[in-house]
């Protein structure tokens, strides 16, 4: 059994991506700039992705909550087909409505500013979008017949919605919730072509820096993308443990 | 709130058709005089894009192949384990949900460089189900752990033989997940870029390779137009595969 779980290290995506790290890292560590981490920007990824992620959580939860509420899961194949575009087409699609030259804009005849903005309002938006059809579709396919009568009773018993959600729903979903609170985290700060299309060179997303440094023909920037993706993997680990220790009490 | 999301999301995929149908639209005119669905295929060469479109297909298929290979045996094994065996596993294989895409990209990259793969679509397939195989190993691996293996006790007990149970009791019992794990890997691999970015070497060129630079260069209608050919067929494929296999994302009545 022991073997089994080293191989399984091995072959997994983290054991390939360790392994690349020990052979080509490694030995060329030495001649890493130490001073390239101090000019990394890894603050606003994170915030980035936290408000995103919890944005569409939010969103998600309340919008499926509503629906099981009011006993309607229907018109949601506009919810499938965003969840089927892709991040990329998705992305494009944000940006020509909501551009300063985008649909919004020529509509409410005033020019907006809020793509390639360098306080990442368009990359939040992008995201909140196409992620609150995810967190849906996911919460109304666990939603389960416990959790319809406990609702009916609650109900019946005179309890206000608020209440309803609060003290019913929020606990009986709870591990939807985490497991997709962590995947979509996990993703946003990972997301190459997004903050790529619709954020803004002062300050960088840290996966587009990442791009940037793994295709350099300078070692160091090489290296430092190593590093970088490291410490990506490392947050969304610490993100996780944290989650779900949370929803363990 | 659904309702205004529902029409927000309409006005996005409507304003297509804007501006597929008006290449030159200057601001802040919203309607133009002259409408055109022609003017886009002036800049789009059409047997770049069916060939991309072509090689997009064939490596979902074969990102799909190679999770179908990987998963029904994996999640076999691990429906049958317990304890913290089973916990250390299922961690260590549902990883690439839990990483950044960039870890696995950059690690499979130095790999597939090592067996030169780089450039080749099985790379790029292999690749790409490293990533995305957790999406059909859940719901197969939920479904066994949930229900078990009475069955093939049962059709072991009264005479079949390991195969005979595998392809007429394990195989219909897990048609379903595997079908969806099946239809996520492929939408996966066909939406992906950054894999098939790095791993392409510029060589093997998807539609989304295609389609990012179009994005870039600021010429709407084209970008506009590449974004319907890539997604209607997904669209098309979704509504069939939902329809053949009559899957359920409604209220579970269990």
């Amino acid at each position: 059994m022991k073997a089994i779980k080293t191989i399984a290290l091995f072959i997994s995506p983290l054991g390939l991506f360790l392994i690349a790290t020990y052979f080509l890292v490694l030995p060329f560590i030495n001649n890493f700039d130490i001073d390239l981490f101090k000019n990394q920007n890894l603050s606003f990824s994170i915030l980035v992705s936290l408000i995103s992620t919890f944005l569409s959580i939010a969103i998600g939860t309340s919008i499926s909550f509503v629906s099981l509420y009011r006993n309607k899961v229907d018109s949601k194949k506009i919810f499938e087909i965003v969840l089927l575009f892709p991040h990329i087409a998705f992305a494009y699609l944000v940006f020509l409505f909501f551009s300063d030259e985008g649909v919004l804009s020529r509509l409410i005849n005033t020019p907006l500013s809020i793509i390639n903005d360098r306080f990442g309002i368009g990359i939040t938006l992008n995201y909140v979008l196409k992620e609150i059809p995810f967190i849906y579709l996911i919460l109304i396919s666990t939603h389960s017949k416990k959790i319809k009568k406990s609702i009916h009773v609650a109900k019946t018993l005179g309890a206000s919605s608020v209440e309803i959600f609060k003290k019913i729903y929020l606990p009986l979903m709870k591990v939807p919730i985490i497991s997709s609170t962590i995947i979509i985290f996990a993703f946003v700060l990972g997301n190459y072509e997004v903050p790529a299309l619709l954020g803004n060179g002062v300050n960088k997303f840290t996966s587009v820096s990442i791009i940037e440094n793994f295709q350099s023909i300078d070692e160091s920037n090489n290296i430092l993308s190593y590093a970088q993706v490291f410490i990506l993997f490392s947050i969304s680990l610490v993100f996780s443990i944290f989650l779900k220790r949370r929803a363990a009490k | 709130m659904k309702k205004t999301l529902t029409v927000l999301y309409l006005f996005l995929f409507a304003q297509l058709i804007l501006w597929i149908s008006t290449p030159r639209l200057p601001y802040p005119k919203l309607f133009s005089r002259t409408y055109s669905f022609s003017e886009p295929f002036r800049y789009i060469n059409l047997t770049d894009i069916s060939s991309s479109f072509l090689v997009s297909l064939e490596i979902g298929f074969l990102c799909v192949i190679f999770s179908v290979l990987f998963c029904i045996p994996t999640s076999l094994f691990i429906a049958r384990l317990t304890g913290k065996t089973k916990f250390i596993l299922s961690t260590l294989l549902y990883i690439p949900v839990l990483a950044p895409i960039l870890l696995p990209s950059i690690g499979l990259y130095e790999f597939m460089y090592e067996i030169n793969l780089i450039g080749s679509i099985y790379g790029i397939a292999l690749a790409q189900c490293c990533v995305l195989y957790p999406y059909m190993l859940k719901p197969i691996e939920g479904l066994l752990t949930t229900e078990g293996f009475k069955s093939e006790v049962v059709a072991r007990h009264f005479g079949a033989s390991k195969s005979e149970t595998f392809l007429k009791v394990t195989m219909p019992r897990i048609m379903r997940p595997l079908s969806q794990g099946a239809f996520f890997v492929f939408v996966g691999s066909f939406n992906d870029y950054i894999i098939s970015f790095l791993l392409g070497d510029f060589k093997i060129k998807t539609l989304s390779v295609i389609l990012y630079p179009l994005m870039q260069s600021d010429n709407r209608a084209t970008s506009a137009m590449v974004i319907a050919i890539y997604t209607i067929p997904l669209v098309i494929l979704y509504f069939v595969v939902t329809k053949t296999f009559k899957w359920r994302t409604h209220v579970k009545d269990i």
